[in-house]
């Protein structure tokens, strides 16, 4: 199925994680972010870095 | 640490020689000669094929493979990451216990808040912490 055709939750892996992560079963797993424009700059048009990413940043 | 990108244009593994040397296991197709140019000191190709696994499913297989075989941290690494500075303080000191993953791109359409916890709902999981933010597996470890 196309991917944006796709159910929110079975758009990809890292959504079936997302669900892992937050579920009942795995809510005691510690869990560090790397924080979106603070430690990783994603390739995703105005939405990869956006000024109140590096306005955050900048305040870290 | 075991740190490997999944193979494509050589980005990763070139990027993480240049920010630190770490130690870094490339998976790839042995059949890609521009894998080739990965090879630096710190860089040793798994030419190995993973025992299953294929697609996004690789990721958690290797991870898997690689714990199994004795490393204490695996990093995966996305073959479209560009490494800009030294990683390691990033995962330093962690309890072995915590899982890394990065926090989702903040575009519209793509749903960057969990709400309560609506993915783990939709796959009929009962909730039990609700995320600030969806992940993205790109550099799971």
């Amino acid at each position: 199925m196309e991917w944006l055709k796709r159910p929110i939750h079975m758009q990809g892996d890292q959504d079936v994680l997302t669900a892992l992560l937050s579920s009942t079963e795995f809510a005691h797993i510690p869990l560090k972010t790397l924080r979106r424009s603070k430690h990783i700059v994603q390739f995703d048009g105005v939405w990869g870095y956006t000024t109140a990413g590096a306005a955050a940043e900048s305040a870290w | 640490m075991g740190a490997f990108p999944q193979g494509g244009p050589g980005k990763p593994g070139s990027s993480l020689s240049r920010h630190g040397d770490q130690p870094v296991l490339s998976f790839c197709q042995p059949s890609i000669s521009s894998m080739a140019k990965w090879r630096t000191p710190q860089v040793r190709l798994q030419a190995n094929r993973l025992r299953k696994g294929y697609s996004w499913n690789v990721k958690p297989q290797a991870i898997m493979q690689l714990l199994d075989a004795g490393f204490d941290e695996v990093i995966w690494i996305d073959s479209d990451v560009f490494v800009t500075r030294d990683i390691r303080p990033l995962f330093h000191a962690l309890d072995e216990a915590v899982f890394v993953a990065t926090e989702h791109s903040c575009s519209l359409d793509r749903y960057d808040h969990d709400g309560a916890g609506r993915r783990a709902q939709l796959w009929q999981l009962s909730v039990g912490r609700v995320l600030p933010a969806s992940l993205n597996s790109g550099v799971p470890g």
